[in-house]
């Protein structure tokens, strides 16, 4: 508190002091019973320390009701003196009890504190524990996880094993049927080589020996069915799409008549193709 | 795994469709030999009527027709021909041969049948593609039997009907002293038989074949001016068509022989007429101050083509007869005249001025515009067509140059002949229809 608050409460305290006396005149004059006088809250920290002061408007309550059993004595110095020291000795108790009750709230507090710490550390120790059992468990639980996702490598592992086998065996499997392939589609080069050699060795045979109709227009195609001995001798030659020309259709079957026999390759093989096949005559063609 | 299999079905479907892409194997022929049928005609056998051979007048036909090449060196006679195998039939290049008989019946008839051979079909054997037999004919018939064989065979080997029972009209002139110089004559159309169906002290020209071969429209100057005439050639009656003032000439035959076109110049320049031969009306077809001569009716009756100078030179026009519309139907050359048309409407001969300054036969199709040349003589004119359009019928000077003759053209232009030569001058030749087969 400052001086300027000091300063008031010194003017207050002398206001008190002359109630006081007035009280205690009619208190003497009066002979009566104990009359409780009125304090207002701010009047007991007059002249106290600080400390005290404090404490008092801390805890208003009390003191008017301690004030208030001390008034029943003679002379107002004294009265005023007791009382300034019982008020004293009053706040000194009330101190000294505050600051038990503080000392026994704080010992209070610390225990509880303490109580607290212990609690907790307590329960710290508990969540420790709790957390090192889930950790055990977890740990357990990763382990068996591991254990499980070990399993199941090592089973892909082997199905890739196998796979990977079976796709060596296809691959070799492939790898033949490509080579097999290879070589039929090697014959048939040549089957179609063969074929190609001894078509155009017939088709020059019968050029030599095609008796193209005179007096008719150059407009005229047929197409003539051949069979073929084994020797290939024309064993039928027949026009199966006619060009509309009498003298023509028969010209072209002449032609192949004409030829026999028609040159043919001596493996059996090579002669299938030539066992049903055509000549088309279509001398626009050229 | 599912993959793995889908490629193995995809391989084999693969596989199988290989033998599938060579399924049929076609060769394709493009070249050849033009060449006629090779034909070997051997000598009917039998006693034939004396100063007949049926079997040189079929080879004859069939050798002129341009379509054939008759295998002259036959070795042996008939009997061992017909024993001959088959093998040697081919080194000699016959593609057929023809066999034949006649058997004497007595009394100036015969029997007479005949066999026609493929030697490259039928194997070891030839094979016979027509045996026909003829009975009881009559010695003066046999050349139009063999005419009519000869027409047989052609169809059965060309596809195109035989033309070789047909005739011919043209006009001979012979002016060495004779009283009549000038005739009217048909013959078979080989040239034999001639008949005289009209004698004349003055020209005569322009002889047309009516649809039926049963008449002839000609031009005649006997009364010193042009006439037309038609003939009846059974009968030898003649019916005046026209006389009048100037030009009455070229008279060409509707196909359904109900009119005549005709070329008058009686109201002028020489135009082209139709007469309806029953009503003997005259109708106008071409108009106009220039020359329309030499009218040829088209098969489908709707149009005619003629000669004519509208366009400066001599061109060959056409009229359709509903509206007389009129197009020019000839651009190559300088000169072009005397249509005649194909049955089929296809085709159409001329006499065609070449670039040598000689007028030649040339045919034209009519739907391309195409023009072949297909003589070379100095003067060939007045071409006629057989009726199946096979051959073309002319007139041109012998070798000397010294006589006219008529010729003979096949329509492209390959094989070239002359008619036996008669005395006098042959001019004039028409070829007439088809005619009905005559009983034998």
């Amino acid at each position: 508190m400052n001086k300027a608050e000091n300063q008031s409460y010194t003017k207050y305290f002398l206001l008190a002091i002359s109630l006081h006396c007035i009280v205690l005149a009619v208190i003497l004059l009066n002979h009566s019973s104990q009359e409780t006088l009125k304090i207002s809250a701010m009047e007991p920290t007059h002249s106290m320390p600080k400390e005290i002061v404090a404490s008092l408007a801390v805890i208003p309550s009390e003191a008017p009701k301690k004030i208030q059993k001390k008034i029943q004595i003679a002379e107002p110095q004294k009265l005023v003196q007791d009382l300034v020291k019982d008020l004293v000795q009053e706040q000194e108790i009330n101190l000294e009890k505050i600051k038990a009750e503080k000392l026994a709230k704080l010992e209070k507090l610390e225990k509880e504190l303490e109580k607290n710490k212990v609690e907790q550390l307590a329960k710290l120790e508990q969540a420790k524990r709790e957390q090192a059992k889930i950790e055990a468990a977890r740990l357990l639980e990763q382990n068996k996880e591991r254990i499980l996702a070990q399993k199941r490598i090592t089973q892909v592992q082997q199905e890739a094993e196998k796979v990977a086998q079976k796709a060596a065996e296809q691959v070799l499997a492939q790898q033949q049927a490509l080579a097999q392939q290879a070589q039929r589609a090697n014959e048939q080069a040549q089957l179609l080589r063969m074929i190609d050699r001894y078509a155009l060795l017939m088709r020059a045979k019968i050029h030599q020996n095609w008796r193209r109709p005179v007096g008719i227009d150059n407009l005229y195609k047929c197409k003539v069915a051949v069979k073929l001995g084994i020797h290939g001798e024309v064993v039928s030659a027949k026009v199966i799409d006619s060009s509309g020309n009498v003298e023509f259709d028969r010209s072209a079957e002449l032609a192949i008549l004409k030829s026999s026999p028609l040159p043919l390759p001596s493996d059996e093989k090579m002669r299938a193709p030539f066992n049903n096949f055509t000549f088309t005559f279509d001398p626009q063609m050229v | 795994m599912k993959k793995t299999y889908i490629v193995f079905i995809l391989y084999f479907l693969g596989l199988c469709t290989i033998p599938m892409a060579q399924a049929q194997l076609n060769i394709e022929i493009t070249q050849g030999m033009l060449g006629e049928i090779p034909i070997a005609i051997t000598a009917f056998e039998g006693v034939q009527p004396p100063g007949v051979a049926l079997g040189s007048i079929i080879k004859n036909d069939l050798s002129t027709s341009g379509r054939f090449k008759t295998i002259t060196n036959l070795p042996g006679s008939a009997q061992n021909l017909r024993a001959l195998p088959v093998k040697q039939w081919q080194d000699l290049g016959a593609e057929n041969v023809v066999f034949g008989q006649v058997k004497s019946l007595g009394n100036n008839r015969y029997t007479v049948s005949f066999e026609l051979v493929d030697t490259f079909n039928g194997g070891a054997s030839a094979q016979r593609l027509i045996h026909k037999s003829y009975e009881n004919i009559r010695a003066e018939n046999f050349r139009a039997l063999a005419h009519h064989i000869s027409d047989v065979i052609y169809e059965s080997l060309t596809g195109v009907k035989g033309a070789f029972s047909t005739r011919i009209a043209y006009i001979l002139v012979n002016e060495a002293g004779q009283q009549y110089p000038y005739a009217l004559e048909i013959a078979d159309a080989d040239g034999y038989n001639p008949k005289t169906l009209v004698l004349s002290k003055e020209p005569m020209m322009s002889p047309a074949w009516s649809p039926d071969g049963k008449r002839l429209a000609f031009v005649s100057f006997e009364k010193k001016q042009s006439e037309v005439y038609i003939i009846d050639i059974a009968t030898g009656r003649r019916e005046l068509i026209a006389r009048f003032p100037g030009i009455n000439g070229a008279p060409s035959w509707s196909f359904d022989s109900r009119s005549l076109a005709l070329v008058l110049s009686k109201d002028g320049s020489p135009k082209i007429y139709t007469i309806d031969l029953l009503t003997k009306q005259l109708t106008s077809i071409t108009q106009g101050m220039n020359i329309d001569t030499e009218p040829a009716f088209e098969p489908d009756g709707r149009s005619l083509l003629f000669t004519s100078n509208r366009g400066g030179q001599p061109q060959i026009y056409r009229i359709y007869l509903n509206n007389h519309s009129v197009e020019r139907v000839t651009f190559t050359g300088n000169y072009n005249a005397r249509p005649r048309v194909t049955q089929d409407g296809k085709k159409m001969v001329m006499i065609h001025q070449g670039s040598d300054g000689h007028f030649h036969i040339a045919s034209q199709n009519l739907q391309t515009g195409e023009v072949s040349v297909l003589t070379n003589s100095d003067l060939d004119e007045s071409p006629s067509l057989s009726p199946n359009g096979a051959m073309i019928l002319y007139g041109t000077s012998d070798t000397k140059n010294s006589r006219r003759v008529l010729g003979m053209v096949t329509i492209d232009g390959r094989g070239r002949l002359r008619l036996p030569a008669r005395q006098g001058n042959v001019q004039e030749p028409a070829w007439s229809p088809y005619l009905a087969v005559k009983s034998m």
